[in-house]
């Protein structure tokens, strides 16, 4: 047993066993020493680190869908889900395209101008998942409602069974987001009511999540977020 | 986007939405990886989903000091296929259509942009690995990307068990001194 505390000795096994070379009764005899001993667990895994990294150079290839099903199922992790307010801060640190960008330097240039008092509310929101993926979304106090332009996205036939639904979320954080209405494909437009524009005023953010159908109206956010976006006040 | 390194960090926090991320990411090469280990697309499919579940549980033990994400998450998911192949009593068919075999992805396609997008770690393996002979090198590729066996090597590459054995071995060890 002793021989094995020779790093000339146990640190060849140790990339063998790192690399998949080390069979038999070799590998079981290792197995068994690496459980015993802490260096030598601890060399393999700076080994393993080190010839893993081939896995880099491997070509990608397509997994089909039932794999993340199975994961997910396994796992539970629909139940097991970060709070809304979790995922809605990670999801701030995405990286924007520079679609969004031009759209935010367009609504910095109305809002140099305007008076006290909102007539409309405008927000582009942008994917979380897919940076080519964006959302504007305009609130008009004169017509009081919600126009969606969609940019020729389905995104409920891209989501099967689930509705997009859109939030308005208070710039108070102890203050739940507002249900604002689904978005259907043939209406792109949500009515608001005065209760609604009243919560606008309050609002720093629009978020689209992805609601089972069978939940009903919900009173807070239960699936996906998929796109977000400041919500920026206009005058007229 | 978040780094692989970020997500798997948030998934030690039992985070989903960083896991289903880190998935989307990162499972393409390791299914990929999986493929060429176990020659075998739906076994590969099992192998990916147990791998995932076992990085969903011990993801709280990583750090950014153990290395990159994604090397780490393959050490995961190779031993995985590796215990698989272990335990199987014979290595699936290799499927006539899909060339299994092939290292070019390993040698000639990498390319200085390639190189570039590596993390510091496997561009130094890869550094080391330029100065083994060419046998020494194969055969320590083709036992990690397909599991090989030093009997599969030798009867794939027509030498002796014993030379094999030794390639492997002094390849091994040149890397070890290389990689100190």
């Amino acid at each position: 047993m002793k021989r094995y505390k020779n790093p000339d000795i146990f640190e060849p096994l140790a990339m063998a066993y790192a690399l998949g070379t080390l069979h038999g009764k070799a590998r079981l005899r290792f197995e068994q020493l690496m459980a015993k001993h802490l260096y030598i667990r601890a060399t393999v895994q700076a080994y393993q680190q080190k010839l893993n990294g081939l896995a880099e150079l491997v070509p990608p290839q397509v997994v089909h869908a039932r794999v993340w099903q199975g994961i997910e199922q396994q796992l539970n992790l629909k139940a097991a889900r970060p709070s809304f307010w979790s995922r809605f801060h990670n999801q701030l640190t995405w990286a924007l395209p520079s679609l969004a960008a031009v759209v935010a330097a367009v609504l910095t240039s109305f809002l140099l101008n305007q008076p006290s008092k909102p007539q409309a509310y405008v927000a582009a929101l942008k994917s979380t998942q897919q940076q080519n993926q964006l959302v504007l979304a305009m609130a008009k106090h004169d017509e009081m409602t919600i126009s969606l332009d969609m940019m020729n996205q389905n995104l409920a036939k891209e989501h099967d069974g689930m509705v997009p639904t859109l939030w308005c979320i208070s710039k108070k954080k102890d203050e739940p987001p507002m249900r604002m209405g689904t978005l259907e494909p043939s209406k792109q437009e949500i009515a608001l009511n005065a209760k609604m524009w009243k919560g606008l005023e309050g609002a720093s953010e629009f978020a689209i999540s992805l609601e089972p159908s069978s939940a009903g109206s919900q009173a807070q956010p239960q699936g996906e977020i998929i796109l977000s976006g400041s919500l920026h006040p206009l005058a007229q | 986007m978040d780094s692989l390194n970020e997500l798997l960090l948030r998934c030690g926090r039992q985070d989903g939405l960083a896991f289903k991320q880190l998935y989307q990411q990162s499972s393409p090469k390791l299914y990929a990886l999986c493929c060429r280990l176990v020659r075998d697309q739906s076994l590969a499919e099992d192998i990916l989903q147990e791998g995932f579940i076992k990085i969903w549980h011990n993801a709280a033990s990583y750090s950014i000091d153990k290395g990159q994400a994604l090397t780490w998450m393959a050490t995961v998911v190779r031993n995985q296929a590796l215990d698989r192949l272990r335990l199987a009593k014979s290595r699936p068919e290799i499927h006539p259509d899909v060339d299994y075999e092939s290292l070019e992805f390993a040698s000639q396609a990498i390319t200085p942009d390639l190189l570039t997008q590596l993390s510091s770690d496997t561009q130094q393996l890869l550094e080391c690995m330029e100065h083994l002979k060419p046998e020494q090198r194969e055969c320590i590729l083709q036992a990690f990307y397909y599991g090989c066996t030093h009997e599969e090597l030798a009867e794939s590459m027509a030498r002796p068990l014993g030379t094999v054995k030794a390639w492997i071995r002094r390849g091994l060890e040149q890397l070890r001194n290389c990689l100190a």
